[in-house]
């Protein structure tokens, strides 16, 4: 329990010292590149000691004031598996960074960015308490902010409507705070579940609501989520990764923690409500995917149409559907990373990824040309890898729920994602246009990118082929879950 | 009456963010964020209102000192924020942006 209880401090502790190393060691660039490796590695090493130690939730009371009064920062099974999976992206993506062009003169803040998005991560999934969480989310934004400034062009108009939709979206939930605050007279997660399924419904129903509407502007939902494809190709990959792979999913993590813990939102007004809007998500984005031609632009609308599975998997509120939503999330921070990768790889060595201007990259790189085909299929959701898995879950309880409509929409979506999957394969890998030719700049792609590559390319491949493990661990952290609802409420 | 006054307010600052012009979506933020904190504020009950001091004898009727910490966390993040986003339009000036084409 002591190591346990010093573990959930340095989780917290370790990305804020991270940040003051980096601000001292900019111009020594061997030491920092050393820190950097060596701080991704403790914290991916503290997070999976945490989840193989695991016995009972660990608490930090902030200051020593007890639970219903003050801020608390617990971490329960879904706080430290969704940690380990976050470290271990991390890690990849901080690989990848060294040798990234694009972020070359901007070292120093990238990382400090870095370390203060992973800050704000473990900070959002771990927090009980409303107002904190939006402390939290603040964080994360201010460090997205940064990153997508550190790019050696910088896309200032494309930040300005990032950072102005944004704010509109922390403003509100700020707003819905108040008003639960107001109707509950608590910010703690438990109390707020005690006392708010007491409350009639439409007292509890416009809060919260507003609440899902705020989250759901951040986290890249259906109605406003322009500011996404806009903002993350316009980046460095380095950074446009960090992002897709953190900020939108740690939203959803924070989504299904709230609704499996109050009760007003399993109710039918709900699920009514946002089911439909989890299909639009998945359809809008899939829709926006098939009209680009940009390699980058596709793979961010594809974030959208992913969110939208998730987002349906939430909301049919079962055991399974629990179970489907998280896996789904694992596989596809994993898998989608690994598709930026690969498309940041074709960027350094032909300096664009425009399909129009790209051709037969197959003939000339074979291994990033089977792990881009692998990811493809697998985000597709093609049978021996993990978005296979992680569709069946979610359509196996969607089947339970009787939800066929969805059923329905996730498989026409899917099809699509498989349009544009096959469109960037055969226009960038496979097909050879007369007018152009695709030259390689030499010598652009370094080793520890290549690493970085191939580790997260075997890290989706086995929890795809070897699903047990982690399902059994995820069957753990649902049914944690759904007990604490129960004992709490 | 201060309920209708935030309405006018979240109207107004709606409007202001809608407006093509740039600096008019800051200021519309600003209004907007500011209107956020007085909602805030409500929320806490404003019936009562004497100060929350510790040797007090008998404390009846103060004001709820949490809506104020929470306001002032709120103000100081929302001011960074606006810095930021201040900069920022002037940088895009700088690169010859006019204000009316975002």
């Amino acid at each position: 329990m002591i190591v346990s209880n010093n573990l959930a401090h340095g989780a917290v502790s370790l990305p804020l010292m991270m940040i003051l190393l980096h601000l001292f060691v900019e111009k020594y660039s061997k030491i920092q590149r050393t820190i950097q490796v060596l701080g991704a590695l403790i914290f991916l090493s503290f997070a999976i000691c945490f989840l193989l130690m695991y016995k009972a939730p660990v608490t930090i009371a902030v200051s020593n004031w007890q639970p219903p009064f003050a801020i608390t920062l617990v971490f329960d099974r879904l706080t430290c598996f969704m940690l380990v999976v976050f470290a271990a992206v991390l890690n990849c993506v901080s690989f990848f960074s060294m040798g990234d062009p694009a972020i070359k003169r901007k070292k120093r803040e990238f990382y400090c960015a870095f370390w203060l998005l992973t800050l704000g991560m473990v900070g959002a999934i771990s927090t009980h308490d409303l107002f904190n969480l939006y402390v939290w989310l603040e964080v994360m934004l201010v460090s997205s902010l940064i990153l997508i400034l550190s790019n050696h062009e910088q896309p200032l108009s494309e930040l300005f409507h990032y950072a102005l939709i944004n704010v509109f979206g922390t403003l509100l939930m700020l707003a819905s705070i108040g008003l639960i605050y107001s109707l509950t007279g608590t910010l703690n997660y438990y109390e707020i579940a005690k006392q708010i399924s007491t409350l009639p419904a439409y007292y509890a129903a416009p809060p919260l609501g507003l609440l899902i509407f705020a989250l759901g502007i951040k986290g890249g939902i259906f109605p406003l989520y322009f500011w996404l494809p806009r903002a993350y190709p316009s980046t460095s990959i380095s950074s446009c990764m960090l992002m897709a792979s953190i900020t939108t999913k740690v939203i959803m993590v924070v989504l299904l923690r709230l609704v499996y813990l109050l009760q007003p939102l399993q109710s039918d007004v709900f699920q009514t409500l946002l089911i439909p809007i989890a299909c639009a998500t998945m359809v809008f984005g899939v829709l926006g995917a098939a009209t680009q031609i940009n390699i980058r632009r596709i793979l961010s609308f594809h974030i959208i149409s992913q969110l939208g599975y998730v987002l349906f998997s939430i909301m049919l509120v079962t055991k399974a559907s629990l179970v489907a939503a998280i896996y789904f999330l694992v596989h596809n921070i994993f898998v989608k990373t690994n598709l930026f990768m690969s498309c940041g790889l074709v960027e350094q060595r032909y300096a664009t990824n425009d399909l129009n201007k790209l051709q037969r990259l197959a003939t000339k790189n074979n291994l990033y040309s089977i792990i881009f085909f692998l990811a493809a299929t697998s985000l597709a959701g093609f049978p021996p890898f993990s978005g296979f898995i992680g569709k069946f879950l979610i359509i196996s309880a969607a089947v339970d729920n009787a939800f066929y409509a969805g059923i329905a929409f996730m498989i026409a979506v899917s099809l699509f994602t498989m349009y544009s999957m096959f469109k960037i394969w055969r226009y960038g890998f496979c097909e050879k246009s007369e007018h152009l030719e695709t030259v390689a700049l030499p010598g652009t792609v370094s080793r520890s990118q290549v690493f970085a590559f191939i580790a997260l390319c075997l890290i989706w491949l086995s929890i795809g082929m070897w699903p047990d493990p982690i399902l059994k661990q995820l069957n753990l952290v649902a049914h944690d879950i759904i007990q604490l609802q129960v004992t709490v409420t | 009456m201060i309920e209708i006054m935030c309405g006018i307010l979240l109207f107004i600052s709606i409007l202001l963010f809608l407006e093509d012009n740039f600096i008019k979506k800051m200021l519309g933020m600003l209004l907007f964020s500011n209107t956020i904190n007085i909602v805030l504020l409500t929320c806490g009950r404003l019936k009562n209102i004497r100060p929350v001091f510790l040797n007090q004898p008998n404390l009846t009727d103060f004001g709820n000192p949490l809506v104020q910490a929470l306001i002032l966390t709120a103000i100081v993040i929302g001011f960074g924020i606006l810095v930021f986003i201040s900069v920022l339009i002037g940088r895009l000036a700088g690169r010859g942006v006019s204000y009316d084409s975002l």
